[in-house]
């Protein structure tokens, strides 16, 4: 079984779906191209594909008939087999808990049976997520795989649901919303859902948790919410702006703890400085910036204002809880600047 | 251009530009040490062919530097899939592929009537050593069935299609969609999307370390070793670029949930310790021999991750003695709550008591105090006091503490 195989590539993929056509222009083969394979595969793959004069090509996986279209050579569309590796990954995905959210025990039962033979692709005892927090989701709980069940059902079927739930700070609210995608925390190990109000498009973050009732509405939103807007309403008007040291493989670590946000950065040979501009989700601020944080002297907040504010403020609370008396901290003999 | 081409054959090396573009995207050409101008060019030139869109250039003082830019928490899919769909291939072999489906479709014939009819149906004349090994390989991959007639191998095509399992199963779709963006070996859930002609239109991942999918051939090699409980020797690049040897028995994958990172973590006999590598610095693992002790260094293992806050086994060889930390934080317990929450799913393998009102006592024994200081500074303006075994790690969290307050301070 190998994961890094041409039978999984965009060339396999991108013929199959050719072939799966049976007759078709060399436009619409282009078109397919385009779709499927790499951007550079224009050059590639029709060469390879479309018959010369005397009908032959690299491939022989396509033909000319009598009014000059292409035809495959094939019998029949090629058939989509789910492979060994493919098999094993979802042996694999049978003995993760949150597998209950989508398959009834029945299913589990019978695809488990099904998959009798075949090995998982690996065992969970041979992972260790040692930092991931402790208060995730209960994936056991009926009431909670029924809540998700229904939430599920209407985000693939754009149905708008009744929504009861107690926020946070323990405040009930009911709301009718349309559920847009669902959003999974592997740190929290906790489910979100994306909604959407159909007349004011007034967006919605619940923690799935949290719902004590959904209930379907049996009305169904024809419109596909524009996802782009969605987010952009809930990205922070300005980046934070960071600089980071070379000192304690700052710029490493940095750049792969902040790889899942979207940020500019630089360096500068003459400093070693990284300069960073990061954009975030405005409900995440305080966990981004309890993670700036823990970076310590070698990452400097520089903008803006009121964020870098926030942290001033913190580390200005701890300098006193560490030096109530006020030491000369200039005394230190290390360099204070990043 | 001549001689350029879209597919690899070798992961390695691309796995490292990729990696380097989408880390380090403040690289330029000529900080792509070791490799040459024209190797550079090449290896852009592809990954800009697969990714698209997400990649990026910016002209800086220093030279144009090229990124992979990508809000990974508002993604459907991993675009770094891409990467492992690029694998090069013969023209016999994509021949082969789909006239050989095509033959076995509804029949079960022989290795010879195959070479027959890979002639007559479509006038490609193949010897039958070639069509026998294609066909064995398949069989391996789990797309021919091969039984014994006699003394003939009979083949037919695998009935498990996309088809049967989603029409079967309901909600195996959407489960496979879930776990299409999973970080472990979420690509070959993507590739049962794509097989099965769907895409993920739910799901999205916060937290999302897309990058760390170009780690997943090394991972698969290492759980094949764990499962046959073997020795393993890995060739391992470490952060100033030099490599190491290692020989050790690899008994874990520890990863973060937070940083994405993965870790193999191995005994090894040599030291007599354990240690964790990780699986971004791994370039090669090579199967030695079966380990008579897996067992039990898997048991020892077991009793020491107690005392592992992250994945740091500290200095000590063998099980070791770790330092004692302990901090008193200060939370207020009507109004703040869920900051006393938070420290309670964080704790990891430390111990938390109420002292007094509104200071609570955090203490942990670990084998490495300094691996908890990135999160002890996340409560920074709460920490009453700090102290350890380790003086010298507490001592730099006050020197750190009175750096950042004459970093942050006020312009006067």
């Amino acid at each position: 079984m190998k994961l890094f195989s041409e039978i999984y590539g965009a060339y396999f993929r991108c013929t199959e779906a050719i072939l799966s056509e049976g007759k078709l222009s060399e436009k619409r083969l282009r078109e397919i191209v385009s779709e499927k394979a790499f951007r550079d595969s224009q050059l590639f793959i029709p060469e390879k594909l479309i018959p010369d004069k005397s009908g032959n090509s690299p491939w022989g996986l396509l033909k000319r008939d009598e009014k000059g279209r292409l035809c495959s050579v094939l019998e029949q569309s090629p058939p989509r087999i789910i492979t060994a590796l493919q098999k094993s990954r979802i042996k694999a995905m049978l003995s993760d808990p949150r597998i209950r959210l989508f398959l009834s025990d029945e299913d589990i039962s019978a695809l488990s049976e099904r998959l009798k033979d075949v090995k998982p692709l690996y065992n969970r005892e041979y992972f260790r997520e040692f930092d991931r927090f402790t208060d995730g989701d209960d994936y056991e709980d009926p009431h909670y795989r029924e809540v998700f069940g229904i939430i599920l059902k209407a985000v693939r079927e754009r149905e708008i649901l009744t929504i009861e739930l107690v926020s946070r700070r323990g405040i009930r609210m009911t709301k009718n919303v349309l559920p847009v995608k669902i959003e999974y925390s592997r740190k929290n190990d906790k489910f979100r859902v994306y909604c959407i109000t159909a007349p004011q498009k007034e967006e919605y973050l619940f923690n799935i948790c949290r719902i004590e009732r959904a209930m379907p509405t049996g009305k169904h939103e024809s419109f596909a919410p524009d996802m782009e807007e969605f987010f952009s309403r809930r990205r922070c008007e300005k980046p934070v702006t960071v600089e980071v040291s070379s000192e304690r493989n700052a710029v490493e670590r940095f750049m792969m703890e902040f790889a899942a946000y979207e940020k500019r950065s630089e360096l500068d040979l003459e400093t070693g400085k990284c300069h960073a501009s990061i954009y975030y989700d405005k409900q995440d601020e305080t966990e981004l910036l309890i993670m700036l944080l823990g970076f310590g002297p070698v990452l400097k907040i520089t903008g803006p204002e009121e964020f870098l504010e926030k942290a001033r403020e913190r580390v200005e609370r701890q300098y006193e809880l560490f030096y109530p008396k006020g030491e000369d901290i200039a005394a230190e003999g290390e360099q204070a600047t990043v | 251009m001549s001689g350029f081409s879209e597919l690899i054959k070798n992961f390695d090396k691309t796995r490292d530009y990729i990696r380097d573009f989408f880390i380090y995207g403040f690289k330029v050409r000529n900080e792509f040490t070791g490799k040459s101008s024209r190797t550079y060019d090449d290896e852009k030139r592809r990954a800009e062919s697969w990714l698209g869109d997400i990649f990026r250039y910016d002209n800086t003082r220093r030279g144009k530097q090229v990124s992979i830019t990508v809000d990974s928490g508002h993604i459907a899919e991993n675009p770094l899939y891409s990467a492992y769909y690029s694998k090069s291939f013969t023209d016999n072999d994509i021949k082969l592929h789909f006239m050989l489906m095509d033959i076995l479709d509804g029949r079960s014939l022989n290795v010879h009537e195959i070479t027959e009819a890979l002639n007559s149906a479509y006038e490609q004349l193949f010897d039958e050593q070639t069509v026998r090994n294609k066909l064995k390989e398949y069989v391996t991959e789990g797309i021919f069935i091969c039984e014994k007639k006699g003394r003939a191998d009979i083949f037919t095509l695998s009935a498990d299609t996309a088809e049967s399992f989603f029409t079967e199963y309901e909600g195996l779709e959407d489960a496979v969609k879930f776990f299409s963006e999973s970080p472990e070996f979420g690509v070959v859930g993507n590739s049962i999307l794509r097989t099965a002609g769907i895409k993920n239109d739910i799901f999205l991942n916060k937290h999302n370390y897309i990058v760390h999918t170009l780690e997943d051939t090394i991972l698969l090699d290492l759980l094949k070793i764990m499962e046959e409980k073997r020795l393993a020797a890995i060739t391992n690049f470490g952060r100033g670029g030099k490599a190491s040897e290692n020989e050790g028995v690899p008994l874990k994958i520890f990863s973060s949930s937070q940083t994405g990172r993965r870790y193999a973590v191995m005994y090894l006999p040599k030291y007599k310790r354990y240690n964790s590598f990780r699986l971004d610095y791994i370039k090669n693992v090579t199967p030695l021999g079966i380990c008579g002790e897996y067992d039990d260094y898997a048991e020892k293992l077991s009793r020491c991750e107690e005392k592992c806050f992250g994945v740091s086994f500290g200095e000590r060889s063998g099980e070791g003695a770790g330092g004692i930390f302990r901090m008193v934080l200060s939370i207020n317990e009507e109004s703040e709550g869920f900051v006393l929450d938070r420290l309670s799913r964080e704790k990891r393998c430390g111990n938390i008591r109420r002292i007094d009102e509104n200071l609570f006592e955090y203490t942990a024994e670990v084998f490495d105090v300094n691996e908890m200081m990135s999160w002890v500074k996340t409560f920074i303006g709460r920490i009453v006091s700090a102290e350890s075994t380790n003086k010298q790690v507490t001592d730099k969290l006050y020197r750190d503490i009175a750096r950042m307050k004459r970093i942050y301070r006020r312009k006067e």
